[in-house]
């Protein structure tokens, strides 16, 4: 099978797995106790504007009909409004998700660049104390409660130290008087560095020891042998011939945890009070504010299986021996 | 009486491309051949490593089901049985593996794996399978069974491990044996035990064995009638003296003069074979041999070669052989 | 006989593991926590009880005092024995979905692994598309859904989740098993598939089932306290997360650095311990990784 058609083919696994998420919530949001529709009629709306959605979403008709509205209504991005801000969900979704992005893109790379480089080396020199004393510490970072995580960095850097604001993401004071590109962008920064701190310490280890793990394993196979038979340097064969082949299993467990990953995300989120869908979909969960609450998952998971996509479109360019 | 008989027996397999897409070539594991054993006989099929002769082993035993042909067990056709109609069979026929470090559950003790046979055809009480066991132990060979019975297979030497499997397959009292390789992984020294236990076996019991080798010399000791495979195909079968001394086909002749001979005074042609196996996924019309065979003629590349009679029991498949 | 004569080998090596002996002790410590939890519990349950108990000589939270070694809440309530029910909490939760999730798993694993062609397809799909679901927001929008929160619906959505690494491993592992001889000769026996996969794959492939639940336990600690955590575990038990909770929520995040440590710390320490002896399993059981 070609690439391109593998390409063709993991897009279609991923619209069917879309399809059968928007299926499970719909189910999901049906089974809740109280009206029906009350996932989608506010209490304090007006009877007029309870009349517009029940019209625009078919909840005066028959389950398998309203099914079809919904996946209708989901696939324009039409979720209703929202009860708590008032406003169409896809508006407010829009910023959140972006916010999220930034923070889980960064993090994700650093994150992993730095735990490949650590794997590779310390895998380069087993057992010596160097790959004792990252093992330990990647061992433990990567069981680190991550709310937890996140609460000891505001302390020590935010709060004893005052390097870091205490969270959020930008100082509306800055914002509110015309500030110049670098002083939003100098602002950012300053509010990004913490939470992206707690991600890569989140994360780095997983890479690590996937990254150690599959070098021990490349280091075994007789190319090794022939490279470092004929005389290349140490740092060529480690580098060139081992770390690449090496990478794989990396980027597959790149893709398995994403899901995983999101999880973490929400709880960091929450705990350095980014404005992020994570810490949306929390909020909104306790708000009762159920049309954003079914959009923040949908979209969610949209993210997931798009990460997830690419990275097995990635992993199959990276390696040709690969069985689709 | 003939026990087994096996008639125009095929095997094909698909050739994996991918999940989603369906294969239209077909490897010819097995394609076409025909014998037949007579009971307490021992049949030798030899050949290179991949002219289908472990296929023909399993599916002997049913271990594959063949794609078409029959398989004759004591006159019932076998073939393309199911369910409980062939557990039914599967008392009377068994089977040796090559590989004696594979063919035992490494988690399961001697005793665990001489009774599984009896276990699944729900044969005698505890008491007695245990007796079955122990009488099966001691006619292989492993006298104080109770020795034995407790041990797992990673404290077995191989030729214990061999004598096992083979205790194993004999505890049902089965009518037939195919032997695939029994004693190609067994260390030279005690190849000799394993292959004379056999035969006194057959003997005492009475079975009919096919034995799958790549050794001539083990195909001699070992067999009444010898089988020589060659991709997929029986390319000679006669008893085992008149094949090893009047060959007919040039592959059994190129075989025979590549096995050493213990006597260095005597000096014998070498036949040299030319290239290589071709490939068994979809072959080409004509003898398989042809590309290799010294005596090739155009009509070898056409059509194939049917069996020629040389004598009553000597059956030979090539043009160039006139009876 | 046979299982415990396969696990000696196994155990000699893991015993031998500095990680695995540093992970066994941990778990050993927190087991004896959460045996202690009723024995501190019962001295006075209007006091040391870690929901309701108050001491009545206590106003907001305290630091650590003799009769409340760990200090109290905002509530008055004693620390100590939330964290100690905290550690009862967790390995019930770790436990039980381990041990549910890997069942899950492993059969679909075993059973995907052998019978292959269009069983396999299926399932293998199902395994994607569940890996694929995040599933902390997954079960924050369910317990918004259903308002009521249940730790034995967490434990359930846990288990009903989280079997799918497992499952991707031990089929590839049934795959290999699958091709061994003795499958081969249990077969000419006439052995059934049932018999095939129970008697001769499943106990084979159980060192990588032991592993993989550990993996379990040490994911369904961390969700549960990431529920916990956000507010959106069960009210009516007292778990690490929600000690944490109380603490991030009632503003004595920085004030009370003797609230806001032990819950998390036992957290972490809890699931790396069962992280650490899967870690040092896999050294074993994976050959490949041994040193050359």
């Amino acid at each position: 099978m070609s690439l391109r058609r593998y390409t063709v083919m993991r897009f279609i696994q991923l619209l069917v797995t879309f399809f059968i998420v928007m299926t499970l919530i719909f189910i999901l949001f049906r089974l809740m106790p109280g009206d029906p529709g009350v996932f989608l009629i506010s209490p304090k709306m007006s009877e007029a504007a309870k009349e517009t959605i029940r019209e625009q979403f078919g909840l005066t008709k028959s389950i398998p009909e309203q099914y079809i509205f919904f996946i209708k209504n989901t696939l324009k991005g039409e979720f209703g409004d929202s009860f708590y801000y008032g406003r169409p969900v896809k508006d407010i979704l829009f910023e959140k998700i972006l916010n999220s992005i930034v923070l889980f893109t960064f993090g994700a790379i650093l994150a992993y660049a730095i735990g490949m480089t650590i794997g590779k080396i310390i895998a380069w020199k087993r057992g010596s104390k160097t790959d004792t004393f990252f093992t330990m510490v990647g061992l433990g970072f990567w069981t680190f409660f991550p709310p937890w995580l996140g609460l000891i960095l505001i302390w020590i850097f935010s709060y004893r130290l005052d390097l870091f604001p205490l969270g959020g993401m930008i100082t509306p004071d800055v914002w509110a008087f015309n500030p110049t590109l670098s002083q939003k962008i100098i602002d950012f920064l300053h509010h990004l560095a913490l939470p992206l701190m707690a991600y890569v310490l989140m994360w780095f280890a997983g890479s690590m020891l996937i990254m150690r793990n599959s070098m021990l394993e490349t280091l075994r196979e007789d190319y090794i042998l022939t490279a470092k038979a004929k005389g290349l340097k140490d740092k060529v064969v480690r580098d060139k011939h081992a770390a690449r082949n090496a990478m794989l299993p990396v980027v597959t467990s790149f893709s398995m945890s994403i899901a995983f990953s999101f999880g973490g995300g929400v709880l960091i989120e929450t705990v350095f009070s980014w404005p992020g869908i994570g810490r949306t979909i929390v909020d909104v969960t306790l708000l009762q504010d159920y049309p954003l609450a079914q959009a923040s998952f949908m979209v969610i998971t949209l993210a997931v299986l798009i990460a997830n996509f690419a990275a097995d479109i990635v992993y199959a360019y990276l390696d040709p021996r690969v069985k689709y | 009486m003939k026990l087994i008989e096996v008639t125009d027996l095929k095997k094909y397999f698909p050739v994996r491309k991918g999940i989603f897409s369906k294969s239209d070539k077909y490897v010819h594991a097995v394609d076409g051949i025909n014998f037949s054993v007579e009971e307490g006989k021992i049949l030798g099929l030899a050949g290179e490593s991949g002219c289908g002769k472990t296929t023909v082993s399993k599916l002997l035993v049913r271990l594959l089901e063949p794609t078409n042909g029959k398989i004759l067990l004591e006159g019932e056709d076998i073939a393309h049985k199911k369910g409980k109609k062939l557990k039914e069979f599967r008392k009377k026929m068994q089977m040796i593996f090559q590989d004696p470090y594979g063919s035992l559950n490494p988690r399961f003790t001697v005793m665990d794996t001489v009774a599984e046979p009896l276990i699944i055809q729900g044969i005698g009480t505890p008491e007695e399978r245990e007796d079955a066991v122990a009488k099966a132990l001691d006619i292989v060979g492993l006298k104080s069974p109770e020795e034995f019975l407790f041990r797992y297979p990673h404290e077995l030497s191989g030729g214990q491990r061999q004598r096992v499997a083979i205790a194993r397959a004999l505890v049902i009292e089965p009518k037939f044996v195919a032997a695939d390789e029994p004693v190609s992984m067994l260390d030279v020294s005690i190849r000799l035990g394993v292959m004379n236990l056999m035969l006194e076996l057959r003997d005492r019991l009475n079975l009919t064995i096919v034995f799958v080798t790549h050794d001539l010399a083990c195909a001699r000791y070992m067999s009444d009638e010898i089988a020589i495979m060659y991709l997929g195909e029986i390319v000679e079968i006669a008893p085992t003296e008149e094949l090893i001394n009047n060959p007919k086909h040039p592959y059994t002749k190129a075989l025979l003069s590549s096995v050493p001979i213990p006597d260095p005074s005597e000096k014998r042609k070498r036949i040299e074979v030319k290239g290589r196996v071709s490939t068994p996924i979809d072959p080409p019309h004509g003898c398989r041999f042809a590309p290799r065979c010294p005596h090739v003629t155009a009509k070898c590349k056409k059509k194939d070669p049917h069996n020629v009679r040389v004598s009553d029991k000597h059956l030979v498949a090539c043009h160039s052989f006139k009876s | 006989m046979k299982i415990i004569r396969g696990k000696s080998k196994t155990w000699d090596l893991f015993i031998k593991s500095t990680l695995g002996k540093v992970g066994l002790g941990l778990l050993i410590t927190f087991a004896i926590m959460a045996v202690l939890s009723p024995i501190w519990i019962a001295r006075n349950p209007q006091i040391y009880d870690p929901l309701t108990g108050k001491d009545p000589n206590v106003f907001g939270s305290i630091p650590p005092t003799m009769a409340h070694p760990l200090g109290t809440d905002q509530l008055g309530r004693d620390l100590l024995s939330q964290l100690l029910k905290g550690s009862q909490i967790a390995f019930l939760v770790g436990i039980s979905v381990g041990v549910f999730s890997t069942s899950i798993g492993t059969l679909i694993g075993l059973i995907s692994g052998y019978y292959r062609g269009k069983i396999e397809i299926v399932l293998m799909r199902l395994t994607d598309i569940v890996m694929t679901l995040p599933l902390l927001p997954l079960l924050i929008v369910i317990s918004g859904i259903f308002g009521r929160k249940d730790i034995r619906m967490i434990v359930l959505v846990l288990s009903l989740a989280g079997w799918t690494l497992a499952a991707r491993v031990i089929r590839s592992q049934t795959l290999t098993l699958k091709e061994r001889p003795y499958i081969e000769s249990a077969r000419v026996s006439g052995a059934s598939n049932m018999r095939i996969i129970f008697k001769h794959i499943a106990p084979n492939i159980l060192p990588l089932t032991f592993l993989y639940m550990t993996i379990g336990v040490t994911y369904a600690i961390l969700t549960e306290a990431g529920l916990g955590f956000l507010g959106l575990s069960d009210p009516t038990i007292s778990s690490w997360g929600m000690m944490l909770q109380w603490c991030f929520m009632s503003g004595y995040t920085f004030k009370a650095l003797y609230w806001m440590i032990p819950p998390g710390l036992c957290i972490s320490a809890l699931a790396l311990s069962f992280y650490l002896v899967g870690y040092a399993m896999e050294e074993i059981v994976n050959p490949r990784l041994r040193e050359r």
